[in-house]
Parts: C-alpha cells; structure tokens; sequence
C-alpha cells in the first residue's frame, strides 16, 4: 500500500535548544484516517506545521503523496487540505470571501461542494469573519480544508468549539472522505472520536512518538475492568496487589480494578470471599490508553 | 480576489478612501495660502530670517517660499508629504508581512500553493501601488488648484515619483524587518526610527563637513539633492533608489523563504 505521509528521523529543535521533536518515523498510508494523540506541548503541531512546510526540519525527511515535502512543497499544497489548531482568517472578509479567495489560490472551486459543506454544518457565509463565534469560525475551517476535495486532509483539532450536534455532522463529513479513500490525519484529545473515525492511532509525547497502533487492535488487547462487591468483609487493597491488577480503587465493601491479560489468579483470589456482586466490562479506549500509556489527556 | 496582491489592496480600501480626501484636502488648504504668502514678500522674507538658518536643511529652503516650487517644497515635500506617506507605507508593510505572523493568519495561507517569494513579490507590490495611487492623487490635486497656483506640473510629476520612490523604500524595509523576524513592533520600530535617523543624517551632512561623507547612506539624499521641483529628477538617483528597493525586496525573500513561520 503507498504511503501518503512517510516521516523519517524528523527531528525539530528550536532555538535555544528546544527539543520539540525527536527522531520521529511514521507512516500513514493512503486512503486511511490517522488519530494522532498526545498531551499539550507533546509536538502534535509541530509534527503538522512541519508537514506543511510552515516550520523546517532540523533534521529527517518527509514524503508526502510520493513527494519531497520541501522540494516539491507547491505540488503537495495543491492536493492537501489544512485546518490549524488555532484557526485564524481575516476578519473583514465573509466566509464566502475567504473561501472563494483560497479557491482561486487553489485554482479550484466547487461550489455546489462547498455549499452542501456550508449547508450540513448550518453555516451562513454572508457574515463576515470576525463576527462569528469560534464554533463557527470554525465551521468555515473546516469547509476551506476540504472543499477541494484534497487527496491528504491535515486536521489540528478540527472538533475544537463545535457544539455535539454539528460534531457528528463533521463525522459524517470525514466518513463521506474516507469511503472516498482520501487520507486523512488529525490530531485530537477526544478519544471517543479518534475510537470512532480512526483506523489506526499514533500517541506522541515529549516529542517522542510512543507508538503507532490499529484501532482494531488496541480494542482486542485483553483488558477487563472487575467491579467486585462483598456481602461482608471489607476488602483491603492489599489483597489485590498482583503482578496483573492496576489501577484498584477500594470503597466500602466493593473493589475495583483492571486485569490486564487472564484472570484466572483473580477468580481463585476472589473465590476466597463471600460475594454479593462480580461485574466485568471491557475498558473504553481511553481505558485502555490509560493502562498502557498512562494518561494521554 | 483572485491573488494576494488584490486582497492587499481590497483589505485596504476603506484606508485608500480616506487617504485620498486627505491628501486633496491638503493640496487645497495649503495651496490656498499662497496668494497671501505671494501678495507679502517683504514680510515673508523678514518670517524666513527669524528662524535660524539651519532649519532649511530639513524643511526646505525658506528663501524661495514666495515661489510656487519654493513654497510647496516648504509646506509639504520637505516634511509632511514624506513622513505621512512614509508612515503609511511602513504600516502596510508591518501588517501585510509581520501583521500575518501577529494574527495566526500565516498558517493557512502559507498552507496553500503559493511561493513564499509570491507572497512577499505580490504583497510588496500591492504596497507599492498603494503608494503610488496615493503620489499620483497628490499630484491630480496639485492640477484642480492650478488657477491658485501656476506650478510646473511635469517637474511637480517628478517630484511625486520621488516622493513615492522614498515612501516605498521605508515600506519594503518594514517588510525586510518582517520578513526577517515576524515581529510587528520591531518592524514598525525599526523602519520609522531608520527613516528618522536617515532623515537627520541628510540634514546633518549639510551642516557639517564631518557628516559630509555619510550622506550618501541617507535615501532621503536621493529623494531631495536634486530638488526635482525645480530641477526634475536626478536620474542617478532615481536608479539607486530603484536599485535599492529591489535588493531590499531581493532579502527579504531571502529570508523569508526558509524561516520558521509564525513562531
């Protein structure tokens, strides 16, 4: 499969030594959607801006759709789609100026697209840019990403400021992109929407990319969550202290926590109490990060 | 807009409008005096003796302000003409280059396929229209007012394209200074204290012989040594001060092209 983004070694230091990315590789490949995670400050910006060319590399190389990110920068711009992390645009201009002034920097323009865009995202046009509220300056961030229908779409934390209806709107939006086979990466802290659109994640922190994993994958790891209530003895946390328990909360007479690979040391530990409830469920994703990773929030 | 060298001038046409009408407002208003000015040449002559002599090396040559050349050279194109279109220009060029950094704008413009030497050629040429719209409106004034004041309109045209040439030369330095660092106040800063010290340079090399030697560094030299509206313009320096605003804007490519972008 050819990859759209193909990142080696790509390190970035700024000034006054500020390692904001160190020796990532990564590859995304076509027609997949890319979660790309990680706390403030972990370099998730910096990783896109670089992309884009907007900040040089210190060191490493990137191919994007087959291309040298820096030699062939223009070709690339024109097959990508951007929203940054902070949307900005000029104020004085309505959405409809601004869309149709990146169309004709774009050398392209659908109009017809970019009003079914505006329409499933309830966005007037005719206002202009500085009286919109940030969930629909937003919207126009959106539109102005994808309204030439790119090949790669790079989105900074596209849902920030969308209200919960408007949020699923643009998942329709991004599921419509992908049953299309456009690429798509995009940084988000909203794990249950990364669950939902993505086929494969990376966690970056500290500029180190921890890992790179499918969705699928993540999900079958085996991680249960016991939630165990006893009809006398008050369990003591000790108790539970095994090689394969994290995460145990104790309160009143019920036990909590997460098994990670087989049980079974648990069921003959528990099976020396009397008990009134055993419930197990499987961990949201963002369990699951939290077991692995710790907290990617 | 189909370039972004008619989205600086779109973003710029409420400024454009009042522009103009100040500018014939001033073409009016001062050129309405020189009857009065022309009518007393007695008293206007003991006015220029009560200022120190030192002061025509910056505000124009007092002696010949009952001439129409004189007193225009006196009342505008000395000081006011200069510095006001000297002002605009450095702010346009702070904002269309520093003022992108400033407002988060630099991201998703430089985002689409557009060359960052595109960006910085169509913005500065933009500025410069700006610029020269505004010269050529100074002078359409000076041609409604003509039965106040008989001056030589093609010396008075030249003297217009040198006050645009130095307006422009001020602009693309704030655009090198923003190009080069993103910042919007050093940009402004150092291009308005660079003109002002330039400007006292030129005055200085007058006076004295120790600055003699440095008033070539000065383009407010170039702009009024040859005293276009008596003379026309120099052509040596007219080049020079061509020559210099195309390597200024040649740099700022040059740094452009490769900086980090809105750190």
């Amino acid at each position: 499969m050819n990859a759209s983004i193909e990142i080696t070694n790509l390190t970035k230091i700024y000034d006054e030594n500020v390692r904001a990315l160190s020796e990532v590789n990564l590859s995304v490949n076509q027609g997949e959607v890319f979660g790309f995670l990680g706390p403030n400050g972990a370099g998730k910006s910096t990783t896109i801006r670089l992309l884009l060319g907007i900040i040089k590399p210190t060191t490493g190389l990137v191919h994007i759709l087959g291309m040298n990110h820096l030699k062939n920068s223009i070709e690339i711009r024109k097959k990508t789609g951007y929203l940054p992390g902070e949307f900005s645009i000029y104020p004085n201009l309505t959405g409809s100026q601004i869309l149709t002034f990146f169309s004709n920097i774009k050398n392209e323009y659908d109009e017809r697209y970019v009003n079914v865009l505006a329409e499933k995202l309830q966005i007037d046009l005719n206002q202009q840019f500085g009286t919109l509220s940030q969930g629909n300056k937003q919207k126009i961030g959106i539109i102005q990403a994808i309204m030439h229908k790119p090949e790669l779409i790079i989105l900074d934390e596209p849902t920030n400021g969308l209200d919960p209806l408007v949020r699923n709107k643009f998942y329709e939006i991004i599921s419509d992109l992908k049953d299309e086979k456009r690429t798509i990466f995009f940084s988000s802290h909203n794990i249950s929407e990364v669950e939902k659109l993505c086929d494969r994640i990376g966690i970056i922190r500290e500029g180190k990319l921890i890992t790179t994993e499918k969705i699928s994958e993540l999900k079958s790891k085996q991680i249960q969550i016991f939630e165990i209530e006893f009809s006398e003895t008050k369990p003591q946390k000790k108790d539970f202290t095994l090689p394969n328990i994290e995460n145990i909360e104790v309160y009143d007479k019920t036990v909590k926590f997460t098994v990670i690979g087989n049980p079974t040391n648990i069921i003959k530990k528990v099976s020396e109490f009397e008990i009134k409830k055993l419930i197990t469920h499987e961990p949201s994703l963002e369990g699951i990060f939290m077991t692995y990773y710790g907290d990617v929030k | 807009m189909k370039n972004l060298f008619q989205k600086t001038l779109f973003d710029h046409k409420k400024g454009l409008v009042f522009w103009i009408l100040g500018i014939l407002a001033s073409d009016l208003i001062i050129t309405s005096f020189f009857p009065t000015v022309k009518e007393m040449p007695e008293l206007m002559n003991q006015y220029a003796e009560s200022f120190p002599e030192e002061i025509s090396v910056w505000f124009g040559d007092l002696s010949s302000i009952g001439t129409p050349e004189g007193f225009l050279n006196v009342e505008l194109f000395s000081f006011i003409f200069p510095f006001a279109f000297i002002t605009y220009a450095i702010t346009v060029g702070t904002n269309i280059i520093a003022g992108e950094e400033k407002n988060k704008t630099i991201d998703i413009l430089i985002s689409n396929p557009i060359k960052r030497s595109t960006l910085i050629i169509q913005k500065f040429l933009a500025m410069a229209t700006l610029i020269t719209i505004f010269c050529f409106i100074a002078w359409i004034g000076f041609v409604l007012v003509i039965p106040i004041m008989k001056v030589n309109l093609f010396n008075l045209a030249q003297m217009c394209i040198n006050l645009a040439l130095i307006a422009i030369f001020f602009g693309s330095i704030s655009i090198l200074i923003g190009s080069i660092t993103g910042k919007t106040g050093i940009s402004t800063g150092l291009s308005g204290g660079l003109a002002f010290i330039t400007f006292l340079i030129n005055g200085l090399a007058k006076l004295s012989s120790d600055f003699e030697s440095i008033k070539y560094i000065s383009p407010f030299f170039y702009y009024s040594d040859s005293n276009a509206l008596f003379n026309g313009i120099n052509i040596i320096h007219f080049l020079i001060l061509i020559s210099s605003i195309v390597l200024i804007i040649y740099l700022s490519i040059y740094f452009y092209k490769d900086r980090d972008l809105g750190l």
